[in-house]
Parts: C-alpha cells; sequence; structure tokens
C-alpha cells in the first residue's frame, strides 16, 4: 500500500508560489506546523481561502508576505481583538481582499 | 443596590435581556459576550423556555459548528439573532468591514462573516453597539454589509428589531423605514443621546420613555449565575468588566 503520510515539511513542499491555498485558519484545530514550514519555504502570492473563517493562520501567512489575495467571510482573532497583519496589509493596498458576505 | 457601580456593559446586557421573548430560539455569533450575557440572564428570568445558542459555549446544542448554525437559520429555525457594526445609518445599513476608501482603507475590520445572510433569516436580529457616537452612527455607512430594507431582494424573513447602546434604546419603525429613539436610560436625557447621533432620532412631539432601572435581582443574577457562565466562552472580557 503506498505510503501517505510525510512530515510536515514535506507537506509545504507541495505548496508554491501562486497556489490558491484552502487552510482552517480560524483560532483552532490549524496545521501550525505545515503552515510554519509554508512560511519557511518563502512561499509568496497565495490566493488564500479561510475554511471557515480567518484567524490566526490567515494573519501569519499574510503577515510573512505569502498572501497576495485573501478570500474570507471574516478574519478576526475572536477574543483577542483584530487581526494585526490582516489590517496592516489591507489598509496599506497589499492585500487584495475578495470579501463573501 | 450592591456595593460596585454599575458598568455601562450590564444596563446594557440588562436593556438586552429585556428584549428576548420566551421560547424565543437565540443565536450569538462570534465576538458577542453583551448579547451572550443577556440570554443568560433572560432565561434566569423572565425567558426560561429560550434556547440560547451561544458560539463558543461548551454546553451548546450545536455539534457541527457554523455550517449547522447558518443552516438553521436558512430553515427558519433561528427566531433572534444579535450584530454589531462599525457604523450603523438611518436607514438600518450596518457596516463591519471598512472605515473609507474599500480598497485603501484607513481601518480594516473583520468582515461581515454571514451577517447579511443573517439579518435575511433570523426572525429578527438586535443590534448592540459598545459605543454610542457621531462616528459610529453616521448619515450614511462607508460600507454596507447588511442592511434593515433592500429593495433589491425578492424575500426576506428578518427584520432589524432594535439597536441597544451605553446610550439609549433604538427601534427599527418599518412604517418610517428608519432607526428611530425609543428609549433613555435614566439620567441620559435625550439631547445627549441626539447630540452623540449622526441623523435625526425622529424625536420631536414624540413622548420617549425612560427604561425601568436596573433591579438588584437582575444584578444579583448577572454578576453571580450569568458570569459564571459567560466566563467559560469570554474569560478575557469577563475578567476586563468584572476583576
Amino acid at each position: 500500500m503506498k505510503e501517505k503520510v510525510v512530515s510536515a515539511a514535506q507537506a509545504a513542499q507541495m505548496v508554491e508560489s501562486g497556489t490558491h491555498l484552502g487552510v482552517g485558519s480560524g483560532m483552532d484545530m490549524n496545521p501550525m506546523p505545515v503552515v510554519r514550514e509554508i512560511i519557511k519555504k518563502g512561499v509568496t502570492d497565495l490566493a488564500l481561502t479561510s475554511v471557515l473563517t480567518g484567524g490566526y493562520v490567515a494573519d501569519l501567512l499574510i503577515g510573512a508576505g505569502c498572501v497576495a489575495s485573501a478570500q474570507f467571510p471574516q478574519i478576526v482573532m475572536d477574543e483577542f481583538g483584530l487581526a494585526p497583519q490582516f489590517r496592516k496589509y489591507s489598509e496599506s493596498g497589499r492585500l487584495l481582499n475578495l470579501e463573501t458576505m | 443596590m450592591s456595593e460596585q457601580a454599575v458598568h455601562p456593559f450590564e444596563q446594557m446586557i440588562v436593556v438586552l435581556s429585556r428584549l428576548v421573548r420566551d421560547g424565543e430560539i437565540a443565536a450569538v455569533g462570534t465576538l458577542s459576550p453583551l448579547p451572550a450575557a443577556a440570554l443568560y440572564l433572560a432565561q434566569l428570568r423572565h425567558a426560561p423556555n429560550i434556547e440560547p445558542l451561544v458560539y463558543g459555549d461548551p454546553d451548546m446544542r450545536i455539534t457541527d459548528g457554523l455550517h449547522e448554525f447558518f443552516g438553521l437559520a436558512q430553515r427558519g429555525l433561528i427566531d433572534l439573532f444579535f450584530l454589531s457594526g462599525i457604523q450603523i445609518d438611518q436607514q438600518g445599513n450596518f457596516n463591519l468591514s471598512v472605515i473609507g476608501d474599500y480598497h485603501r482603507p484607513k481601518l480594516r475590520l473583520p468582515g461581515g462573516a454571514g451577517s447579511n445572510m443573517m439579518i435575511m433569516m433570523a426572525k429578527r436580529t438586535i443590534f448592540f453597539t459598545i459605543t454610542h457616537t457621531k462616528k459610529l452612527f453616521v448619515p450614511r455607512v462607508d460600507f454596507v454589509n447588511g442592511s434593515a430594507r433592500d429593495d433589491s431582494i425578492p424575500w426576506r424573513r428578518g427584520v432589524f428589531s432594535h439597536c441597544v447602546t451605553p446610550l439609549a434604546l433604538l427601534r427599527f419603525d418599518e412604517s418610517k423605514g428608519r432607526l428611530i429613539l425609543d428609549a433613555t436610560y435614566p439620567g441620559i436625557g435625550i439631547e445627549t443621546v441626539a447630540g452623540n447621533t449622526g441623523f435625526d432620532l425622529d424625536t420631536a412631539g414624540r413622548t420617549i420613555p425612560e427604561i425601568d432601572p436596573i433591579t438588584e435581582e437582575e444584578l444579583s443574577l448577572l454578576r453571580g449565575t450569568v458570569l459564571e457562565r459567560l466566563r467559560r466562552v469570554y474569560p478575557l472580557f469577563c475578567d476586563m468588566i468584572w476583576p
């Protein structure tokens, strides 16, 4: 049987610059080791779709300069407040917001 | 009355709770400690048969997260929902996304997160705002996430019911198609409310009642059982208001 288990670094290798990446990016149950490896790899120009809403992961990927556009119904750190990198990149016009209502 | 002075948020929680009708299935989404507390309080007092669906509450009867939440609303099974806004205007438009130009905003906010669907599909929506200023209650919102009325939509079930602020209780008047002042808090005059609102609240010639003061029972329930329940969902908020 084909071995399907890979390391976080190997999984991150499948994510290329420009990939449309869907990731559970709210405030819990996120694949943090893979997200860290994606950032370490220096991926850019991701189209990010937050499933369902965006939180810590979305903010981290945006702040690391990995994301060109974000599709989301909401990006927020829940009780911890506004997502600072999402704010910074949106307010300076460096992030294309494809916002769903 | 208890020794510790009533916090403006406590006053708002009580006003929100009094608007809840017994038997309602009432849902609270993200970032909403005030309505969550209001539902817990209402359940202990005048509305024992409500079902509070508080997002993040470990006892909530919803197991499939937001999917199930939105699904219930679309099927007409949510009677009451709560929303806020960074801007709200006289026509009942609300903004949760940006201040200023959409593509280069002065302030980028979290976004609507299904609020437009919820105000259309929940039977009624009560708004709450943690400030009451002319910056919030504006003549026209910078971005419309949702609306009390939208003539381009062929059918909706939901209405904009009330808006609870730290200064007053506003109500959306369907016949006039606008937000009006419904009642003031004890000790806060109509002039104060009007002076902090960026549009006319239709107060001329109308008698505006004063909200009944918070009772000893409401306050002790709020600072007891309600707070205990709320802490499990909003620990940081509770530490801030009730240190």
